[in-house]
């Protein structure tokens, strides 16, 4: 009787931050005299890690002594930063994707060679622009914010101009915005390609890749190849989406469909929702709004299970809002990806922290997270999180079944009497709203049985366009280790038949 | 003159009332709130002013159950502590007398400076910046060889625009995210009218390659279909002249340089040692030859 008082106060006590019994997180120091508001992290071969600044440098920490060095100055807002090899590397600035090198090997930067500028930008503040993420074959992928009519767009562009629904010269209209922002649209794509993921080859060409963005703040592969883009509730996105993004297809936020090769000229304003969502491909994954991310961020894989504990072929994500980091499990139906978002760091202000814009991982496998904010909620500076070797207990897959869940975990629980399940579902609307309410929300009646590590949730009919709340109860495995993550949300966006069982 | 005799009476028994008589909020007020709130102005919780939008009279439970039980609602800001010991009446009363204090007066929002404004990190010079910058396109670049003197280039449109002997100040853009603009802080002494200045850029896109750095100064390299161009930067502090040298490779025609103005400014053209004169309209025409290699030295 004592010992299983003993055993329910230690899981009660761990359940709150489940996430220290396997990570500890540190801080780093600051670089005096540095608006240490960070836009791109990148670590280095040699155990060194780039950090790109809101102010446009390039900063080098070196954690073996704690030292800072510059290395780059005088980039514009840079929101990406990959590392290519000794003294060099691609930063995504607002006006060009650049390749910033040290050609005459002295530590700092004197060649800014610009990979790519095919692209407009009307001077509105909104127009950040993301990337770049790096294929196998050495293409680059960014990603092109649309503007906001929380202004308009300043008297000088560049690129094409789109006059589909208001005209340049209203659009610059400020003494008169409040009345033009109207027709403008409360996200605007004026120039090309904003709202767009654009790809960048190694010859330098720009091709137009997927279109339908809103705020895509970060892109990252997988080890598989495939190609993630989270991005912002708003108008037009219920909750924060994570997009699997393909070539030619279109996400679902309407302003960019104007620079579709041979679009009809259509305002896409005025296009009805049903028009709109036939042209839509559905999200991978969703945070609900406030309860997971309210700004996801970058995503990155994961990496090898004995370095970080986490396992292969997933995704870490962050958020601007919450104090917490995100693991995405993928789940592949028709040849459609989808999959589960489940809390990995469920942290506070005083350890992680939130603004947790960029990340990461160190040849050793600590993760390191570089933080900003530019006047929205978000932190600056940056931590690192390091992994404490022992393996979390964790939902290592969770795949979709006509009748339910299966969800393998990483090891056998312990105490196998104390694991259940509860269910239940919601969607959200799609239309030109700011966000939208939980839709049809309900209380799913399952069954829920244990084999081995195997939990099987049946007694469901997954419908499209559903978000799945798994709450999984509190159990840990034959060493005491509680489980990491007990709230599973799979995003149905394709239902397996009953013959691909 | 008896309306202004009532007035002057009202205003004088007010005064002496108040005077006689403190209101019963006013000292709890000073004793447990006034660290963090002041009147007009946000410091560690909201203004008095603020506070009486939230919370006016008709919402007094919803005050007196945030003041017993406070949470953290604000970014980054400090959760207030629990007042519940002062008990209902007495934050009725502060609530009153918070209120009579905002009565008729509006938010002062402090002009936020620069907390980095000194930092050697954003005061060194020569530097080469690139952000948003007034009276240029999106994609410009600021030159700023000396605290005193700087230039901006047009990424967009592959030229000068103007040039202006002040200081530059990037903090408008930096401080909130790009919705302001950088500028110099003087006027803006020498502007290049374009639209281009080199003749090849009339016809032809401009296919912008980027940039190297020398001690802080750019070298901008860029095509203009066969026609490779590099425009070094160099300044010369005691002359107070900013000189453009180019080189241009694979042009098979002469080029016309317009070097049309605003500004009062001493403008040379150099080609292999020898100066080439500006006509009236401030242009030229150069040969292939004289084109290779020329400078432009501007002092404004």
């Amino acid at each position: 009787m004592f010992r299983f008082l003993l055993l329910s106060f230690l899981t009660l006590s761990l359940h709150a931050e489940t996430w220290k019994h396997y990570y500890k997180i540190e801080g780093i120091p600051y670089p005096p005299g540095r608006d240490f508001q960070v836009g791109g992290v990148a670590a280095l071969p040699d155990g060194r890690v780039a950090f790109a600044f809101h102010r446009g440098e390039i900063l080098i920490f070196n954690p073996a002594d704690q030292s800072w060095s510059e290395f780059a100055t005088g980039l514009h807002e840079p929101l990406g930063l990959v590392y290519e090899g000794p003294g060099s590397f691609a930063v995504m600035q607002r006006a060009e994707l650049t390749r910033v090198t040290d050609t005459d090997q002295d530590g700092t930067a004197d060649f800014f060679e610009t990979l790519s500028d095919d692209f407009g930008m009307t001077g509105n503040y909104h127009e950040f622009s993301f990337g770049p993420a790096k294929d196998k074959e050495g293409n680059y992928y960014v990603a092109l914010n649309v503007a906001s009519n929380g202004a308009g767009i300043r008297p000088e562009i560049r690129g094409e101009w789109s006059d589909i629904g208001i005209s340049r010269e209203r659009m610059g209209n400020l003494a008169n915005w409040a009345e033009e922002k109207k027709d403008a649209g409360r996200m605007y794509s004026r120039v090309p390609y904003r709202g767009w993921v654009l790809k960048i080859t190694p010859e330098g060409k720009t091709v137009p890749f997927a279109s339908g963005f809103r705020s895509p703040n970060g892109l990252g592969f997988d080890s598989k190849g495939r190609l993630y883009v989270p991005d912002n509730q708003g108008d037009w996105i219920g909750t924060s989406p994570l997009y699997h993004v393909e070539e030619g297809k279109h996400y679902g936020h309407p302003a960019s469909l104007v620079w579709r090769e041979n679009w009809d000229g259509r305002n896409p304003l005025n296009m009805s929702n049903e028009q709109l969502n036939a042209l839509r491909t559905l999200p991978a994954a969703r945070f609900p709004q406030g309860e997971l991310a309210n700004s996801p961020t970058q995503p990155i894989p994961t990496i090898s299970p004995d370095k970080f504990g986490l396992p292969e072929d997933q995704m870490i994500i962050g958020d601007m809002n919450q104090f917490n980091l995100i693991r995405f499990i993928p789940d592949e139906v028709n040849g459609v990806t989808q999959g589960t978002l489940v809390p990995f760091i469920e942290g506070k202000e005083e350890d992680i922290a939130n603004g947790n814009n960029r990340m990461d991982f160190d040849p050793s496998g600590n993760l390191w997270l570089g933080k900003t904010h530019l006047n929205w909620a978000g932190w600056n500076g940056a931590k690192v999180v390091k992994w404490k070797g022992v393996k979390p207990l964790l939902a290592e897959q969770v795949k979709l079944t006509p009748t339910g869940f299966k969800i393998q975990l990483s090891a056998e629980p312990g105490n196998p009497g104390a694991v259940n399940a509860s269910v239940k579902r919601h969607t959200y609307n799609y239309n030109r709203d700011y966000g939208s309410k939980k839709i049809d929300l309900a209380d799913e009646s399952v069954s829920v049985s244990l084999e081995g590590k195997t939990i099987t949730i049946s007694g469901i009919e997954p419908m499209r366009d559903y978000l799945y709340t798994i709450w999984l109860s509190e159990f840990s495995d034959k060493d005491g280790n509680p489980i990491l993550g007990r709230c599973l949300r799979y995003n149905v966006s394709e239902v397996p038949s009953a013959a691909s069982e | 003159m008896r309306f202004f005799l009532t007035l002057l009476t009202f205003f004088g028994a007010s005064a002496i009332s108040q005077a006689s008589e403190p209101h019963p909020g006013e000292k709890p007020f000073q004793m447990n709130c006034m660290a963090c709130h002041q009147v007009q102005t946000g410091l560690v919780g909201p203004s008095l002013v603020e506070i009486s939008k939230l919370y006016p009279l008709k919402n007094q439970k919803d005050f007196l159950e945030w003041s017993k039980n406070p949470q953290q609602k604000r970014q980054g800001a400090i959760e207030m502590p629990s007042m519940a010991h002062l008990g209902d009446d007495v934050l009725s009363s502060i609530q009153e007398y918070m209120l009579l204090k905002a009565e008729g007066k509006k938010e002062i929002k402090p002009k936020p400076t620069d907390p980095f404004k000194d930092s050697p990190a954003y005061t060194k010079f020569p530097r080469t910046e690139r952000l948003y910058i007034e009276e240029s396109g999106p994609a410009s670049i600021a030159i700023l060889p000396a605290a005193d003197f700087g230039a901006v280039w047009d990424a967009g449109q592959g030229r000068l625009r103007y040039i202006s002997k002040s200081r530059f100040d990037s903090w408008p853009d930096w401080e909130k995210g790009g919705r302001g603009q950088g500028k110099f802080l003087g006027t803006i002494d020498y502007r290049e009218l374009g639209p281009h200045l080199l003749s090849i850029a009339k016809d032809t896109e401009l296919d912008f390659k980027g940039y190297r750095l020398k001690e802080g100064l750019p070298t901008f390299i860029y095509n203009y279909g066969p026609v490779s161009v590099t425009e070094a930067y160099g300044y010369n502090s005691e002359a107070g002249t900013l000189t453009r040298s180019f080189n241009l490779e694979g042009l098979s025609d002469a080029l016309t340089l317009a070097l049309k103005h605003e500004g009062q400014a001493e403008v040379t053209l150099e080609s292999a040692g020898e100066q080439i004169p500006l006509s009236e309209d401030s242009s030229a025409i150069l040969s292939p030859e004289q084109a290779a290699a020329f400078s432009i030295t501007v002092r404004p």
